[in-house]
This record gives C-alpha cells, sequence and structure tokens, in this order.
C-alpha cells in the first residue's frame, strides 16, 4: 500500500491537512475547557453539566499517556485511563508520533508561538546542538522513576496537565473576571506564580530553537518516541531526491539527518518535508515496505553511557522524591473534594491538572500552594471560607481523569463526607451571648442536609425554676450523622458576620477534614457508609410502640 | 440620594423590616376572609376531634422514636437539680425538640411513648397528655389533635390554656365554640396580648381594640398598644396602626417585664418601619429622580438604584453586588418590580430567595426615602 504524499505546490496554495487537525485540536481543547468547563447558567449544577458535555471534558488528559501510566504505576492499581492511552499508543503505531504533529494542543501553542517569534526575533531557524535531545527521555525516566517510588511528579511535566493547569491559572480568571466578575477571581498562592513561571518558560524555549520543548523536553513525547521503535509506518526518500536540503529546514522536529534520512524517534509524521520536497522524494508508506526506498531510517543514537547515566539520575531522582514528600504538613489537613480516595492514593493519582478547579462552581475548589507540602503543590481543596460546596453539583469527580476524585452520582455525592463542621462556642455570636444569629441553620436547612440544629442557650429561670422565654438564644449545634462538610455554613458566617457585620474575625463555624470526618474509600458507596453509621450512633432504645398502640386502651 | 451609608446600618434595619414584615403577614395568612375561612357546625366540629384524636398523624410511622440515652424516663413532675436538657425530658423539650423543625415529630413521638409508659400514674398520665396537646397545636397546627388531647387530659386536674384550646375551636371552623370559651375571658391577662391577637383574627376588630384599651389601663400598656398596632396593621387601618405603635414605644411600663418590654418596643419600631416602607407605599407619591438604597444579599450588601419619572417606576437596576451564584434575580426580580410597578405581590425568583429580597428591600427603600423626602 502507498500512502499519499502532498506535493510542494499544493501545500503552498492551501491549508494543510496538518494545520487543519492541529487547529481543530486546540479549538477542541479551548472548547472543552472554558465551554463545558464552565459551570454556570443553572442551579442544577450536575443536571447541567451532564447536558453540556456531550465529549468527555478529560478527553484530552486521557489522551496524554503519560497521565494514564504515571498515576497508574505510582498507585499500582488498574484505572480506566488506561484504555484511551493504550489507544492512542497502539494508533501511534500506525501513525509514529502523531499526537505530538496533529494532536497535542501544547504542541500546537508552542508552534505558535515559535513562528510568532522566529518572524521577529530568531532569523534562520538554527540547527541546534542535538546535544540535549535526550534530555526529554532522561526527564521521562525521572518521572516514572518517582511513580515506582509511589511519589507522583509527572503533573510537572506531562504535556495535557502541565497546559490544562497553565489554562487554569492564566485563562480561567480572565473568564471569570469578564464571565461573572473579578471580585469572583481567588487570590494567588505561590504555587500559581510557580506553574505560570513553568508556563512562561516553556514558551521562551522557543528562543533556543523550533519547538524546543517538544524536541529536548517533553516526557510525553518521549513516550511516544519509543512506541516509535514499534512504528509500522515511516518516512522514505527515494532515489528521486536532488539533496536540495529544504526538508532538513522545513522540519520542526529534528528528524531528518545530515543525509536526508529519518531520525526515526524524532519523526511525527507531520509531512512538513514532503511538503516542500520540490522532486516529490518523500513518501510515507508501510516501514518493512518494498516502496523505492534507498534511504530508511538510522537507528536511534544512544549510547551505553547515556542509559546508564539516564537511568542512574531516575533512580536517584525517584528516591530523592519518595524523601522529600510524605512528612507530615502543618496544620489541618487539607479538605479534599467530595469522593476523593484515601489521602495517600489520592497524592498518587492526583495528576495535578486543575480540570476539578476549573469545573467547580464558585470556586470552592482552590490549588494548595506550598502549606502543606511539596506532595500537595497545586492539588485541589476546598476552600469554605469562600464558597461552600453546592449540594446540585458532583461536577469535580465527573471531570477528574484518573479517579483520584471518584465520578459519583448526585445522590452518592451528597453523602459523601469531606469534612465535619464545627462551632467555635468562644466565637459564634448567640454561644457568646451577643446576638440571635441563624445563618448557618437557614444556610443548612436550604442546602437540604438539616445537619446544624438549634440548641436553645443561656435561659434564664424564673423563682418556680421554669425557663422564660425569650430569655435565651438559639445557638447551633452540628449534627455529626448528617453534616458531609460542605462548608456552605462557614462561607455564610463569614460572608455576613465577618466581612458585612464585621462582628467576627473568623466565621464561627468551620469545616475540618481528618480521620472519622471523611469518607475516603477507593470504592463503595457513601450512602451505605452514611446507613451504617447511623446504625452505629444512634444508641437510642427504639421501643417503637406499633401502630394499633396509637391510642392507650382507657382512652376507647 | 443615598438612604443608607453603611451597610452594617442596612443589615440592621433590613432585618428589623423582615422581621416585622414577616409577623403581620403571618396575621395575615390566619386572618382568612370570611369566605374562604371553613365553616363548620358544632357536630362536624366534634366528629372531627373525635374521629382524628383517635388516629395517628398520616406521619406516625415514618417518625422514629429516638431521645439521647441520658434522658431520665421517669419524667417527674418537678425537675430536680441544676438545669440539664440531656437528662430532665422538659428542657430537652425546650432546648432541643422545640427551636428544631426537623425533632418536632420524633419529640412528640417521645411525649407519647412517656404518656403510654406512666399510664398508672394520674399526675403524669395528665401532664403527658397535656403536653401532646400543647405540641400538637404550636409544633403542627394540628387543630383537631391539639383540642383532643387537651380535652382528655382536663379531668386530670392539669391547667389547659383557653385560648389555645379557642383557637383550635376557631380553625377547626367553629365560631361558636371558641366564643363559648373566649366568653370566659373578660380580660387579656397574658404576656403577648394573646386574647387580643385571636379576636383580632376572628375578625372582631372592634372587641380586640377594646380589650387592648383595657390591658393598657391594667398596666401592660407597651404589649397591648403594639398588639393594637398590629390589629390595625391587619385590616389595613395604617394611620392608626401608626398612633398605636407609637403609643407603644412612649408607654410607660410598670408590670410587664423588662425583658418583654424591650422587644416589644423594638417590634413596635420594627413595625412602623414595615409600613412606611411597604404597606403604604406608593409610587404616585415619589416624585421624579433617582433613588438609592441597599440591603443585605446572599453573600453582602447589594445596592440598587431606582428612576422614579412621571410617577412610574421606569428602572430598577442593580448597581453593586457581591452575589456568587442567584444571578437570575438580578435581572428578574427588578423586571417585575417595574412590572407591578411596586413591590408588593412581587415574587422571589425560585432557588434566589435571598438574593430578591434584597433587591425588594432595596427598591421599597430606596422608594420610601423618596415619599419621605416630599413629606417630610
Amino acid at each position: 500500500m502507498r500512502m499519499t504524499s502532498v506535493t510542494a505546490e499544493s501545500g503552498r496554495r492551501k491549508l494543510s491537512g496538518r494545520r487543519l487537525i492541529q487547529g481543530i485540536c486546540l479549538l477542541a481543547f479551548l472548547v472543552l475547557f472554558l465551554y463545558i468547563c464552565w459551570p454556570y447558567g443553572s442551579q442544577q449544577y450536575a443536571e447541567a453539566f451532564r447536558d453540556r458535555e456531550v465529549i468527555d471534558a478529560e478527553l484530552f488528559l486521557w489522551l496524554d499517556p503519560l497521565v494514564s501510566i504515571s498515576t497508574a504505576v505510582a498507585a499500582r492499581m488498574f484505572t480506566w485511563c488506561l484504555v484511551p492511552a493504550a489507544g492512542i499508543l497502539l494508533f501511534c503505531v500506525v501513525f509514529p508520533r502523531a499526537f505530538c504533529g496533529y494532536i497535542c494542543p501544547l504542541g500546537t501553542l508552542v508552534h505558535g508561538f515559535d513562528r510568532l517569534v522566529r518572524r521577529r526575533v530568531i532569523s534562520p531557524p538554527s540547527r541546534h546542538g542535538r546535544r540535549w535531545s535526550n534530555l526529554r527521555f532522561y526527564v521521562l525516566a525521572g518521572a516514572l522513576a518517582a511513580s515506582l517510588f509511589g511519589v507522583l511528579l509527572s503533573g510537572f511535566v506531562a504535556a495535557i496537565a502541565v497546559l490544562t493547569r497553565a489554562m487554569l491559572f492564566t485563562l480561567a480568571p480572565v473568564q471569570m473576571g469578564l464571565g461573572k466578575g473579578w471580585y469572583l477571581v481567588p487570590p494567588m498562592n505561590p504555587g500559581h506564580v510557580l506553574s505560570i513561571v513553568f508556563f512562561v518558560l516553556m514558551f521562551c524555549l522557543a528562543f533556543l530553537g523550533r519547538r524546543f520543548w517538544c524536541n529536548h523536553l517533553c516526557p510525553t513525547g518521549a513516550l511516544f518516541s519509543l512506541v516509535n521503535i514499534l512504528r509500522l509506518t515511516e518516512r522514505r526518500v527515494t532515489d528521486a531526491c536532488v539533496k536540495c536540503g529544504k526538508c532538513l529546514n522545513a522540519c520542526p522536529f529534528d528528524a531528518i539527518n545530515d543525509d536526508f534520512s529519518t531520525r526515526g524517534l524524532n519523526c511525527t509524521s507531520c509531512r512538513s518535508c514532503s511538503r516542500v520536497c520540490p522532486a516529490g522524494a518523500i513518501r510515507f508508506t508501510w516501514r518493512w515496505g518494498r516502496t523505492g526506498s534507498s534511504l530508511g531510517s538510522s537507528q536511534p543514537t544512544v549510547s551505553r553511557r547515556g542509559v546508564l547515566v539516564g537511568l542512574g539520575g531516575a533512580v536517584v531522582t525517584g528516591i530523592g522524591a519518595s524523601l522529600a514528600v510524605g512528612g507530615p504538613s502543618d496544620g489541618d489537613p487539607p479538605i479534599r473534594p467530595p469522593g476523593s480516595v484515601p489521602e495517600r492514593e489520592f497524592l498518587q493519582l492526583c495528576v495535578r491538572c486543575g480540570q476539578c478547579i476549573k469545573v467547580c462552581p464558585n470556586n470552592v475548589l482552590q490549588p494548595v500552594g506550598f502549606e502543606h507540602g511539596f506532595d500537595s503543590l497545586w492539588t485541589p481543596r476546598v476552600v469554605a471560607d469562600w464558597s461552600g460546596c453546592e449540594p446540585t453539583c458532583n461536577n469535580c469527580g465527573q471531570v477528574c481523569p484518573t479517579g483520584a476524585v471518584r465520578a459519583l452520582p448526585l445522590e452518592e455525592k451528597r453523602a459523601a463526607r469531606i469534612g465535619l463542621a464545627v462551632v467555635d462556642q468562644g466565637g459564634c455570636l448567640p454561644y457568646a451571648g451577643r446576638e440571635a444569629c441563624q445563618l448557618c441553620v437557614d444556610e443548612c436547612r436550604m442546602a437540604g442536609y438539616d445537619a446544624v440544629e438549634f440548641i436553645r442557650v443561656g435561659s434564664k429561670l424564673d423563682e418556680n425554676g421554669r425557663p422564660i422565654e425569650g430569655s435565651a438564644l438559639l445557638a447551633p449545634v452540628v449534627r455529626g450523622d448528617r453534616c458531609v462538610g460542605c462548608g456552605l455554613c462557614q462561607m455564610r458566617c463569614r460572608a455576613i458576620n465577618v466581612k458585612v457585620k464585621r462582628l467576627l474575625r473568623h466565621s464561627a463555624i468551620r469545616v475540618v477534614a481528618g480521620e472519622g470526618k471523611e469518607d475516603r474509600v477507593m470504592s463503595g458507596s457513601y450512602i451505605a457508609l452514611r446507613d451504617e453509621r447511623a446504625r452505629q450512633t444512634t444508641g437510642t432504645p427504639s421501643g417503637n410502640a406499633a401502630p394499633g398502640e396509637y391510642l392507650p386502651d382507657f382512652l376507647k | 440620594m443615598m438612604i443608607t451609608k453603611h451597610p452594617c446600618h442596612a443589615a440592621f434595619l433590613l432585618i428589623t423590616v423582615l422581621a416585622a414584615m414577616s409577623h403581620p403577614q403571618a396575621c395575615h395568612s390566619q386572618h382568612v376572609p370570611a369566605d374562604e375561612q371553613v365553616v363548620r357546625t358544632r357536630a362536624e366540629v366534634e366528629t372531627i376531634i373525635q374521629q382524628m384524636g383517635t388516629t395517628p398523624p398520616d406521619w406516625w410511622d415514618s417518625a422514629r422514636l429516638t431521645y439521647p440515652p441520658t434522658l431520665d424516663l421517669d419524667w417527674p413532675l418537678k425537675a430536680e437539680g441544676e438545669w440539664d436538657a440531656g437528662k430532665n425530658v422538659g428542657q430537652y423539650i425546650w432546648d432541643v425538640i422545640n427551636p428544631n423543625p426537623g425533632r418536632w415529630k420524633e419529640g412528640i413521638r417521645l411525649v407519647h411513648f412517656l404518656m403510654i409508659r406512666h399510664k398508672d400514674d394520674r399526675d403524669k398520665l395528665g401532664r403527658s397528655m397535656e403536653t401532646l396537646g400543647r405540641m400538637f397545636h404550636d409544633l403542627m397546627g394540628d387543630w383537631a389533635r391539639a383540642a383532643f388531647w387537651w380535652r382528655k387530659s382536663m379531668p386530670y386536674n392539669v391547667y389547659v390554656d383557653p385560648i389555645s384550646l379557642a383557637h383550635c375551636y376557631w380553625k377547626l371552623g367553629s365560631r361558636e365554640m371558641a366564643e363559648e370559651v373566649l366568653s370566659t375571658l373578660p380580660d387579656d391577662y397574658t404576656r403577648h396580648g394573646a386574647l387580643i391577637k385571636l379576636w383580632a383574627d376572628m375578625g372582631e376588630i372592634d372587641k380586640a381594640l377594646k380589650l387592648a384599651e383595657r390591658k393598657a389601663a391594667g398596666g401592660m400598656p407597651t404589649i397591648a398598644y403594639r398588639t393594637a398596632g398590629d390589629t390595625c396593621r391587619l385590616v389595613g387601618r395604617y394611620t392608626e396602626a401608626l398612633a398605636y405603635y407609637e403609643k407603644a414605644l412612649k408607654a410607660k411600663e410598670d408590670a410587664g417585664r423588662e425583658g418583654d418590654v424591650q422587644k416589644d418596643r423594638e417590634r413596635a419600631q420594627a413595625s412602623i418601619e414595615a409600613i412606611k416602607v411597604f404597606d403604604t407605599l406608593d409610587v404616585a407619591r415619589v416624585p421624579d429622580g433617582t433613588y438609592r438604597a441597599s440591603s443585605i444579599a446572599y453573600a453582602g450588601p447589594l445596592h440598587v438604584e431606582v428612576i422614579v419619572k412621571g410617577r412610574r417606576i421606569q428602572v430598577v437596576r442593580v448597581t453593586e453586588h457581591e452575589e456568587k451564584q442567584f444571578y437570575a434575580a438580578l435581572t428578574e426580580t427588578p423586571k417585575r418590580i417595574v412590572e407591578k410597578q411596586g413591590v408588593r405581590g412581587v415574587d422571589a425568583v425560585t432557588g434566589a430567595t435571598m438574593t430578591s429580597e434584597a433587591i425588594i428591600n432595596a427598591t421599597a427603600k430606596a422608594l420610601a426615602g423618596g415619599m419621605r423626602k416630599k413629606s417630610p
């Protein structure tokens, strides 16, 4: 079978197929991120999201195989996101590194930025040294070795995770500011800054060479390059080659040797070379086919020393990473999204893409900075001072690509405890005898949990020992059997008593997470857990009178 | 013109105005016009009391009998020792059951359980049945069962509040039975003017006002005049209502409890505000101009701007707010206010009640400020 080639003439005249596909993929990524993951418009958040999500919002994260492989290795478990990862890897056996050349929205952005700056800054594309070209394999090895030691580092480097998080920290606040109001944009923390600096640096690499990130550093690309070893198709140069050298300059992936043969691990089947070839001498064809092929692919040149240094470095990275993390962090543990798996597994599965944070209405979820240690950087946590978790929303679990946050039906999500509200009796206005207040009780009732109820405090008694009506205040009590830790109470107390009325310095009711206060399970039903708890805690005698005994005999 | 300069002030005003709003409106719902009020014969009411009283309410089996394990089920007639809501049944009902609608049914089941448990102790049995009556009346608005248990408890030498029993008869549709009970009460001797309120609910305005004057003369003028004000407001006699409320504020008190008097004065003041801001609001009396006011919404203060031109509300606009959701209310409620040309009868947007109410409140305050400007 002969694969079609595009001639130079036709390529110049019209938009190339590759550009079109790249454009569509970038557009799709942005639509998924900005439109499908924009949770506003209806207060029935779960329902509205389900209707809107015609394509899975986490599609591109699934297509980044490093996301799924590194998390599965770190957590030592099978995750369903391995299936699309296997799919794209198989696809790239047929179309070598097509992910990098066609699909990857980060690659497209890097490419676009290259063109932007190269026109103005860099004159002809310099053929940068190949000294760095194996670096990405070391990055990949380091990320996977860290995963082997149970530490997830791929979030720092995996292409789509990096891009999604960068969009979260740059585009999402602008979208919120323009779409709903700048006062709704949460403040930044050092974690934001670090991520944005990484992202900017990634583009600044354009000054070193074309698609420098993709060719030299990207571990996702490196993974596809390794798959290229098994490639079924490849670039071939026929005898028609006139050795003009145009293809050398056209190749954005540094995939052509000086003798015009192909560097098999680098080629992304982008066909930039065949597009400029005046002789039509470049074919993309079956690897073992006999199609007129004088020049095939060169073997990858990886020295033994390179391999040893790489593996050694990776192991050191892994051990170092596992030693650097895992220490107990200061203060209360972060409150995780509803349906989060146990903390250890959570940190191994959460790829720090920030998709859950994007899709969370009112920014209840915000990225952790450095306050919980390095290993929690960029993971989502509930900031109940900012807002409370909506009872009609289960979005975060729906978009998590790796299952760090389980996709729960709304009923299950409403039973999943993320923490427990605790009343500060020193601050709370009725407890302190300052004034009547029922913000938290009303809020909880409106949310449908009915987990904060009243108790009368400070009753004065009359001479007969009976309470004087109106002498007491009603103060809030949290029912541990009902509270899921959504934090709506905390948000409301803060919004009114702290910010508007300035009566308190902190919300007098706060959600705390931790052992026994949250449901962190890998599988199973949260409703069942709640029922089980109810059975254990209601130790009251159930001398339930049968219906027939309603009217006592002496009244009949 | 900025009416409320400080959000704290706005918050206070809103809360008092809302409190005052809700009270007479609650009365409104009780004061059903004669054609909507159920009317039944004495025999019919007796049948209903007997039938419903002897059968459990429909929610009975779905409510669990549950109580703290520390509770003293002996429920002595007089609680011993310190106040302890975890131990003493009466105090448990008062502190934990009554304030929480979610616990009312389990509370009634608990008292019923204790009634059966102490069926051989006359005093405790009577007290249980009286308590059941009070809970069915105060908590559930179940007039037939309240009347049933109260009447069953009477032979056991317990005190049953006749005004509450009369209230049950009135709600069940028998004015005759209610008046029969009330006729034994020549004066309102209650702390909160319950007798005056019931006569007013039954439409006997003159009788209610006469009782109020007598109560005022008898040494409890604050509550008496406040209740008289409520009575007049109920039937739209706002000028008289304002006069009574003013009297309540100025009254010299010697018999009422200090805390009660203070609360009654606050409520009278709030009712005056509510009448001025809501009840007597008339756009036709607001001069052309732009008026602004604010109110506390869900997440913080909300400011509106109202433009009146040619005796019409031209524009209602939310100029500033901190809401995080409920955006529907921000455009929908102003639209409804302009359509209705006023704030009365404007429904809150479903799911955005607090935002809607804040817009309605702020608009009313802005317009009231405009009226005041014309006639100081």
